[in-house]
Parts: structure tokens; sequence; C-alpha cells
């Protein structure tokens, strides 16, 4: 067996916010392989989100270099960011449209990617008539309309009531294993990066860098209320309290 | 057993029925109708009231009924209808000039930091500054002709259209930004797919306020800038107040209100709908 390829090589990443602002990132390393599910998990203002920002290109690093060997990113937000104004089709169609996909194509394009995130039949649908969890299906289906191989998530399921998000677990993840897609998902929720990530990436704030890791061996389909997934949510827990005592920031306060 | 199930259907039917049946469109209308309606009897009212008082005399304050009756014979008259259609013209050609220059301008400053500095508060200088105060230079530069009512309305209404532009670009929630960004779209695409709809609602809110402006301004260019041989709803009304006709003179004054309201009422139907698709509510502008 050859080894996985990389699809995201990240290199001595570092960010600062303006000229003299504090270093939000510093010095980041970190390879995810093709088809990897790697969690990032951290507390507010560890710059997790900042890092997905770099990777999709919305900010450039102050220094390093982010290479995704040409293959096209997506991203979701906590906010599903559907544009109000458009029905539901429209919003994939437009994601299409950006991917110069002919417009003959659109139709029948929408109906499968709604298939997919199971919500035939919605494409009349306007936003603000969806609930959150229909929201989310719905930027899904519009990331992946683009065709891209690699997906940043920034806490997409955090505004979600448990049952919904329980049930974006189980779809996230199939369709993950189903289009080989190399998914970065952050989030604050330990147990959620324990039922989701083959990697769960450690966080730390003050400057923000990757301070320790965790390879989930546990097979898939995983519950989040399994005992397994309990096990290592705990020892994750163990590990982040651990870094509240060298934080120099709440040293300092 | 048969008897209970069917005591049930029954009941149920009986329930449905009431509840899926809407209300019939008469009376959906009269609810959103009857307020207004009270109140424009109410004006009337105190209007009659005021006659009956005798504070001025008939021949300044004449009671409704005579108004009405004057506004029904002007209605059939055709210098009437020539000058409310001078008024119309030049109120559609000063109103599309200004939504020219006020949404080329406002893009403009949308768009650039350096014009921003330059002249962002000016445009929001100008929204303060009366119309009416525009016209002695109006008349300077053009004399008594269509050119000095044009400039003016189009200094009273360019202003709002461009500020509505502007605070609706700069009011598009990042969120979108960021979304249309990781979807690929740059540059003109941006600005087309996200953020020209998004600041849509805003840039109608500045169009009404436009029109409200570019309808002032018309109005008292009217009464200032008189054209020999063309008539106008402002001509109409200094020609009344000069042979002290009042029934005719708050008769043209009704229609210069009505028109107003109705050109405003569009405005607001178009702001509604598309606040509605959006999910925002219906909030008032």
């Amino acid at each position: 067996m050859s080894a996985p390829r990389t699809a995201l090589r990240i290199d001595g990443v570092s960010m600062r916010y303006g000229r003299t602002g504090a270093l939000v990132l510093a010095d980041v390393e970190l390879n995810v392989a093709e088809g990897e599910f790697v969690c990032m998990l951290g507390r507010s203002g560890c710059g997790k989100s900042t890092l997905l920002s770099l990777i999709a290109g919305l900010e450039r690093p102050t220094s390093g270099t982010i290479d995704a060997g040409g293959r096209g990113i997506g991203m979701m937000f906590q906010d599903s960011g559907l544009f109000p104004w458009l029905t539901v089709q429209g919003n994939i169609e437009l994601a299409l449209r950006l991917s110069g996909v002919p417009r003959a194509e659109w139709d029948d394009r929408v109906a499968d990617l709604l298939a997919i995130v199971r919500l035939p039949g919605a494409q009349r649908r306007r936003p603000h008539e969806l609930s959150g969890g229909m929201r989310q299906r719905v930027a899904l289906a519009r990331t992946l309309a683009q065709e891209c191989r690699v997906l940043l998530m920034d806490e997409p399921f955090a505004a979600l009531d448990a049952i919904t998000r329980d049930a974006m677990h189980d779809e996230i993840e199939r369709i993950a294993a189903e289009r080989a897609l190399t998914v970065l998902f952050v989030t604050h929720n330990v147990r959620e990066a324990v039922r989701l990530g083959d990697r769960v990436l450690l966080l730390q704030s003050g400057p923000g860098r990757v301070a320790g890791e965790l390879v989930v061996d546990l097979p898939r389909p995983r519950r989040l209320d399994s005992p397994d997934v309990a096990v290592r949510a705990a020892h994750l827990h163990e590990l982040l309290d651990a870094q509240t005592d060298v934080d120099p920031e709440e040293v300092a306060a | 057993m048969t008897v209970v199930t069917r005591e049930v259907r029954t009941e149920q039917a009986a329930l449905r029925l009431p509840a899926a049946a809407p209300a019939p469109l008469v009376r959906r209308l009269w609810r959103r109708v009857w307020p207004g309606l009270l109140a424009i009897v109410i004006v009337l009212a105190a209007w009659q009231l005021l006659y009956l008082s005798g504070v001025k005399p008939a021949y300044v304050l004449p009671d409704p009924l005579t108004v009405f009756d004057r506004l029904g014979t002007l209605l059939v008259t055709a210098s009437f209808w020539l000058g409310a259609a001078t008024t119309m013209i030049r109120a559609v050609t000063g109103f599309a000039v200004a939504l020219v220059i006020g949404t080329v301008l406002g893009a403009a400053v949308a768009r650039s930091r350096i014009l921003r500095a330059a002249i962002g508060s000016l445009l929001s200088g100008l929204q303060t500054m009366p119309s009416i105060a525009w016209f002695p230079l109006a008349i300077l530069f053009f004399g008594l002709t269509e050119q000095a009512i044009l400039f003016v309305i189009v200094l009273g209404a360019a202003p709002s259209i461009a500020n509505g532009l502007i605070s609706g670009i700069d009011d598009v929630p990042p969120q979108l930004l960021r979304a249309g960004h990781v979807l690929g779209a740059r540059g003109w695409r941006m600005l087309r797919h996200v953020v020209l709809p998004a600041a849509l609602p805003v840039y109608v809110a500045g169009l009404k306020q436009g029109w409200a402006f570019a309808w002032r301004s018309l109005l008292a260019g009217e009464l200032l800038v008189t054209i020999s041989q063309v008539t106008a709803l402002g001509v109409l009304l200094s020609n009344a107040r000069s042979f002290a006709d009042a029934p005719t003179l708050l008769a043209v004054m009704i229609v210069i209100l009505v028109i107003g309201m109705v050109v405003d009422g569009v405005f607001t139907v178009i702001a509604r709908a598309m606040r509605r698709r959006r999910g925002l509510g219906t909030t008032r502008l």
C-alpha cells in the first residue's frame, strides 16, 4: 500500500493583523492526507477560524505557505451564508455558474445535489423558509456544487439543536466518504471532534499554534454518545485543561 | 363503534372547515383600508368644522364639498391635464436623470476610498440643503427654462439615491461577501451576484427618498420658474392664488398630494415585496 497523497500542506504559517497587531497564528505546520477528516479543536481565540480563512484564501498569511495542490477548496460557515434574495435553486445555480458549469446542466445538477443532502424538491424554497439544519444542508449542496476536493468547515453545526446536529454528523460523514473529500473541520465541541475526525488537532492560543494531536482509531460509523467516544473526549478535555495552566494570557490576567 | 367513528369524523370536519377557508377578499381588503378611510373622514370633518367655525371667510377657506366639486370640474378640463402632463414629464425626466447620476456617483464613492474621502460627506450634506435654496443660482445659470427646474430636481434627488446605494453597499453582511468569495466570485461577478443584490433594499429606500425630494423640488420650481405659455400644476397653483380662487388652489393641492403618495406607494410596495421575499418582515421604510 502506498502512502496517501497529501491534499493540503501548511508550512510555517504565521498571521498578524495589521503591522503591529497581536500574533494570531505562529508558525503553524500541518499536512492533511487526501481523504482525511481532520478536526481542529481549541478555545475561542486560538486562531482556528483564521487558519481556515487563510486556507480558503479569504485572507493572506503574514508569512508561510499554504499549498492545496490546485485542489478546489470549498468552505462552510456557522451561518449558512445563503443569499436571501435567491431561492435554494438560485443559490446552488450561482455556485455552478461561478464554477463554469454550462447552463443546460444546472437543473439536473441542482436536483442531484439536493438529493445528496437529502432535501429533494426544495428548489423553490427561500432560505428564510428553511430551518437551521435545512439551511446548512443547502449550504453543503452549494459547496459541493463547486466540485471541491477540500472542504473547510468552520463550526458549521454549532448553531443547530442536538438532534439536528446528530443527523448532520451522519450526513457529512457519509458524503465525505462517498466523495473522498478531504475535510478540515473546526469546532470547540470535544465530542463532535472525536465523533467526526480521523485525527483531532489541539490548537492553543496566544499565539495560535498546533499544540498536540490525537488519532481517533475508532471504527465508523461512530455515535456521539458511545463510551469509546466519551473516553477519548475526556482525554482531550484533560489536554485542553492542561493548556489553560500555561496560557500566557490567562496567567497575565 | 360505528357511531363513535362517525361522530369523530364530523367533529374533525367541523374543526377543519373554518380554519381552512380564508377570509373573503372583500373583508381582507376592508381590514387594510378602513384605518386610512377613517383618517380621511376625520380630516374632512375637522376641515368642515373649521369652515363652520368661520375663523376664515369662505372665499379663503371653502368647505370640502366645494373643493371636491371644483376638483370634479377641473378633472374634465384640458388645461388641467396639460398642466399635470407637463409636471409629470418633468418629474419623470428629472427623476430618471437623478437616478443615473445618483447611481453612478454612489457606485463610484462606494468603491473608491479617495472619492469617499473627497465627496462622501458632501453627498450627505447636500441632502440637508433645502432644494429651494438652489433656485436663485439655477435661474441665474439657465434663466426661466426647463433646465433650471431639471437642475434643481437632480440636485435634490441624486444625493439621496447615491447615499442609498452607498449605505446599501457598505452594509452588505460580511458573511455574504465571504460566502461569495469562497464560491469564486471576484471583481465584477462579486458586484453583480453578491454586492448589488444585497444592497438592493437599501437602494430602493434611497430611490423612495429621492422621489420625495424630486417631487418637492419640482413643485417649488414650478412656483418660482414660470415659463410663459407653459402650464403645469405649479402654475395652476400660483394662478389660483393670483385670482384668489381658493377652491381651485385646494383642489390642485389635493392632486399634488395624491400623485406624490401614489408614486411613494409604488416604491413601498416594491420594497415590501423585496423584503418579504428575503424574510426580512415588513418593517416600514
